[in-house]
């Protein structure tokens, strides 16, 4: 509170101080000068109490005389203090203007006893003890001498508080401090700002080329094409940001001249292409230059080499892209095997692996400054590398890299250098040079990074570059890394979902297989029901006319004979089919006894040739045929089984032919008919339970397709083989062996 | 016909000799005439011969089998009115459909009785008759 209120008074009295404060202070030395009588004295004091200003009088020592109040006041010490204290005494706290502490010997006072000289116009800093606040005052000392001494007898001090000015004047030089800076602030950015202009006049003709631009462009300093067309002309084309020439009056600078002003939004990018030298990018902004009359007389421009900019902008989106594809394809593939079986298929499954692949090479290839990326597969047991996907390679170079990839070693890629082997097992990146490794071929500087698997090499991640790297960025080393172990998921996500692709075939075939079984089933079905109804036509039609008819006894006789005959054939296939369960659940033993199978082959063919009468059947049977150890009712019925289909699959007659031979520790039998043949397709499965061939030409043969089975189950029994050929419309050929030798059965 | 039975001119085509013979007792005390074949190409010419006013075909037999007779008489103008009627120990529906499908006028499923027999005949028979139908062919 006291602080303001001193300070508004101050400011009150400003006004009339300013005009006042010389010439008062003249006319007091005037008078002081003339003081001569103590009437004089009086009326000085009481001007000289009544003073605005501050005055303190001095004697030649120092030492205070006299001190009017307003002095005390501004002081903020008492008069008693005030009159003890000498300019020199340490209670003092003085400033100069810039605010550092008044050495005692400058001090207005203390020059102007020593000089003699008037002191004027000085800005003191005093402490006020009762503020606690700085008074700025404005002083003049003014010496008193008696006739012409060099020494004055007694100075008298005037001042006047000129705190608020003072702080006007703070306030004035900090500003102006502050313009300066600024000023300063604005050349330095003019500066940097002049290397990136470029003035043209109306023909863009260049008049002035800012450094960047030159040097962006490699220009001689002295020697500038004198326009710009000269220099488009010269030594290079303009192109827009994709890439598309760019028509001369769309350059920037044409639109410029056209009075357009090219800033923020409406910068224009451009590139620069120059006869084997990089492309170069620039980002122009700019505006026109008029003359009086508002006439374009040229064109400002500001060219800010972007190109690195751009081109990391470009490779972040680029690997940004990448990735989402990546993530795109995996999320899609995932999505093809939502439904267990249905959507599985083989093909499409290989190409989105493919396509997973491609996209995680592509990442690096989009970050690193490099021309291609090679993903390879190491087998761990041969040690052999499988080409997995590569980027950045014609179609060409792809299938040779392909063939040049085919059965290379790890040992290879190196050279059979140990050290960079061991780096690689080690997991650590190594860095190889043309020719330096069996991936040669191209001039490629390449980085292999290997791609672990906890502590297992599993695979190479190789970056050809065209230049030698001397060193690797820490960025690109980690991106290389990062891709590594990115490989790394992928090959192991492979491996599962082959895992899963095998299950999933292993699950689809076993579904076919029961699917087949299936039909087989039901193909049974109905082939046995075909047979019983068949065989039961008889049994029932007869039956029916013995009940309704008169018939004599002899006819009677021969149709229950027919029924007689028809109801073995039904306990027949019974039999068959309970004999085939049983041989193949192997609940079947055989009944074994010494037999000769040449007399079981002539015991049947009598047997059946009155059954076949338009069939002629011969022997070729070996000669004194070792007797063997077997089921003589089972290899009769395989002998039976054999015969019966030569003759029912040569339904026009014909010559039959059964055979033995003796074969090492084998007895080999063979059953050759010219009748209608099997296809070739069919010809593996005749031997299975329920099959039947059913052909237009053999729908009509009668049989419930398990005498073939029953062969298998009883020859494979007596340690023997069965098997067919046959070609269709000229007949077949029926094989089976049986061991003889020491083997038990 | 009145009161008896009219008189019908049969082909049976039937690969199965005890089938034949079963049909043949079966059709002794008729007034029809049977005309017998074993497989399919004696069925085609005895049709062709005969001119039957019914066919009864077994399906499962040697060189033609019963669909391939019925296409073949199907496809001669001559034959084509003719009621096939096929007679078969096949009694799935496939196979009896199947046999409309080469156009068969009725299936019959083995074993069928002499009742059945009778019945088919006096159904189908006189539809061929020209003495009682202007069929178009």
């Amino acid at each position: 509170m006291s602080k303001e209120g001193a300070r508004k008074t101050g400011e009150q009295k400003t006004g009339e101080q300013q005009k006042q404060r010389r010439k008062p202070s003249t006319s007091v030395i005037e008078k002081v000068d003339r003081i001569h009588s103590q009437d004089e004295l009086r009326i000085y004091r009481s001007l000289f109490v009544g003073m605005e200003q501050g005055v303190i009088v001095y004697d030649a020592e120092g030492r205070p005389v006299m001190a009017n109040p307003v002095a005390a006041q501004i002081l903020g010490i008492p008069m008693e203090q005030l009159m003890q204290r000498t300019p020199s005494d340490p209670a003092w706290r003085m400033l100069q203007e810039d605010g550092t502490p008044f050495p005692v010997d400058a001090l207005p006072v203390v020059r102007s006893l020593r000089s003699g000289q008037l002191q004027a116009g000085i800005v003191v800093g005093v402490l006020n003890p009762k503020e606690k606040a700085y008074r700025w005052l404005l002083m003049n000392v003014i010496p008193s001498h008696p006739s012409r001494a060099t020494r004055p007898d007694f100075v008298l001090m005037v001042f006047h508080d000129c705190t608020n000015e003072h702080q006007h004047l703070d306030i004035l030089r900090s500003s102006e401090a502050q313009a300066r800076s600024r000023l300063e602030e604005l050349e330095a950015i003019f500066e940097v700002i002049a290397d990136h202009v470029s003035v043209y006049d109306c023909n863009m003709h260049i008049l002035h080329m800012g450094r960047v631009l030159r040097e962006a462009l490699e220009l001689p300093e002295e020697n500038l094409p004198e326009s710009l067309d000269i220099l488009v002309k010269d030594q290079s084309r303009i192109l827009d940001e994709h890439g598309e020439p760019l028509p001369r009056d769309q350059w920037p600078t044409a639109r410029i001249l056209r009075g357009e002003v090219l800033k923020d939004a409406n910068a224009v990018d451009i590139v620069v292409q120059r006869a084997e030298k990089h492309d170069v990018r620039f980002s122009i902004t700019g505006a026109p230059l008029f003359d009086q009359y508002g006439h374009i007389t040229g064109a400002v421009t500001i060219s800010m080499d972007v190109t690195r900019r751009r081109m990391l902008e470009q490779r972040t989106q680029n690997a940004l892209h990448a990735i989402l594809s990546m993530a795109e394809a995996m999320v899609e593939e995932r999505h093809d095997t939502g439904s267990l079986i249905a959507a599985f298929s083989e093909g499409e499954n290989a190409e989105s692996v493919d396509m997973v692949r491609r996209r995680l090479a592509e990442i690096p290839y989009h970050l690193l400054d490099c021309e291609r990326v090679a993903l390879l597969l190491l087998d761990p047991e041969a040690q052999t590398l499988e080409p997995m996907i590569i980027v950045g390679a014609s179609p060409e170079q792809e299938l040779q890299w392909r063939n040049r990839m085919q059965d290379i070693t790890l040992h290879d890629i190196v050279m059979g250098n140990e050290a960079l082997l061991k780096q690689l097992y080690q997991g650590e990146v190594i860095g190889l040079r043309p020719g330096a490794s069996a991936l040669k071929g191209s001039s490629l500087y390449r980085v292999v990074s290997p791609i672990m698997q906890g502590k297992q090499l599993i695979g190479l991640l190789v970056i050809g570059y065209a230049t030698l790297k001397v060193r690797l960025e820490p960025d690109d080393l980690s991106i290389i890394q990062g891709i590594g172990r990115l490989a790394a998921l992928l090959i192991a996500r492979e491996k599962a979902q082959q895992e899963r692709d095998q299950a999933l075939q292993a699950l689809r075939d076993a579904n076919e297989e029961l699917e087949r079984l299936n039909r087989m089933k039901s193909n049974f079905v109905s082939i046995v029901s075909h047979e019983f109804r068949t065989a039961l036509t008889g049994i029932q039609g007869f039956s029916e006319i013995m009940r309704d008819s008169e018939l004599s006894a002899m006819e009677v006789k021969e149709y229950a004979a027919d029924i007689h005959a028809d109801a073995r054939r039904l306990v027949r296939m019974i039999n068959n089919m309970l004999d085939l369960d049983r041989l193949e659940s192997g609940r079947l033993r055989l009944n074994l006894g010494w037999l000769d199978l040449n007399a079981i082959i002539i015991e049947v063919v009598n047997r059946l040739r009155q059954s076949a009468p338009k069939h002629h059947i011969r022997l070729r049977l070996a000669k004194a045929l070792p007797i063997i150890l077997g089921d003589r009712d089972k290899l009769t019925q395989v002998v039976v089984n054999l015969l019966n289909n030569a003759i029912k699959y040569s339904p026009g007659g014909g010559e039959i032919v059964i055979g033995s031979i003796l074969e090492g520790s084998m007895i080999h039998v063979y059953v050759k008919d010219n009748g209608l043949g099997i296809p070739d397709d069919e010809l593996e499965r005749i031997f299975e339970r329920y099959t039947r061939v059913e052909t237009m030409g053999t729908r009509f043969i009668q049989g419930t397709g398990l005498g073939l089975p029953i062969v298998k189950e009883i020859v494979q029994l007596h340690g023997g083989e069965v098997w067919a050929e046959s070609a269709v419309g000229e007949g077949s050929v029926f094989h089976f062996t049986v061991r003889y030798g020491p083997k038990s059965v | 016909m009145e009161g008896g039975i009219e008189m019908a001119k049969i082909v049976f085509c039937e690969d199965e000799e005890r089938i034949q013979k079963l049909v043949r007792v079966m059709l002794r005390s008729t007034p029809h005439e049977l005309y017998l074949a074993a497989d399919g190409r004696e069925g085609l010419a005895l049709i062709e011969q005969v001119r039957p006013d019914i066919i009864f075909t077994d399906i499962s037999m040697p060189y033609y089998d019963g669909f391939q007779l019925a296409r073949m008489v199907k496809e001669r103008p001559e034959l084509a009115h003719i009621p096939i009627i096929f007679i078969s120990a096949f009694s799935q529906r496939s196979m009896i459909d199947e046999g409309y499908e080469y156009g068969g006028a009725s299936y019959l499923v083995k074993p069928f009785s002499a009742a059945e027999l009778y019945e088919k005949i006096a159904a189908f028979s006189s539809i061929s008759n020209p003495d009682t139908s202007s069929h178009v062919p």
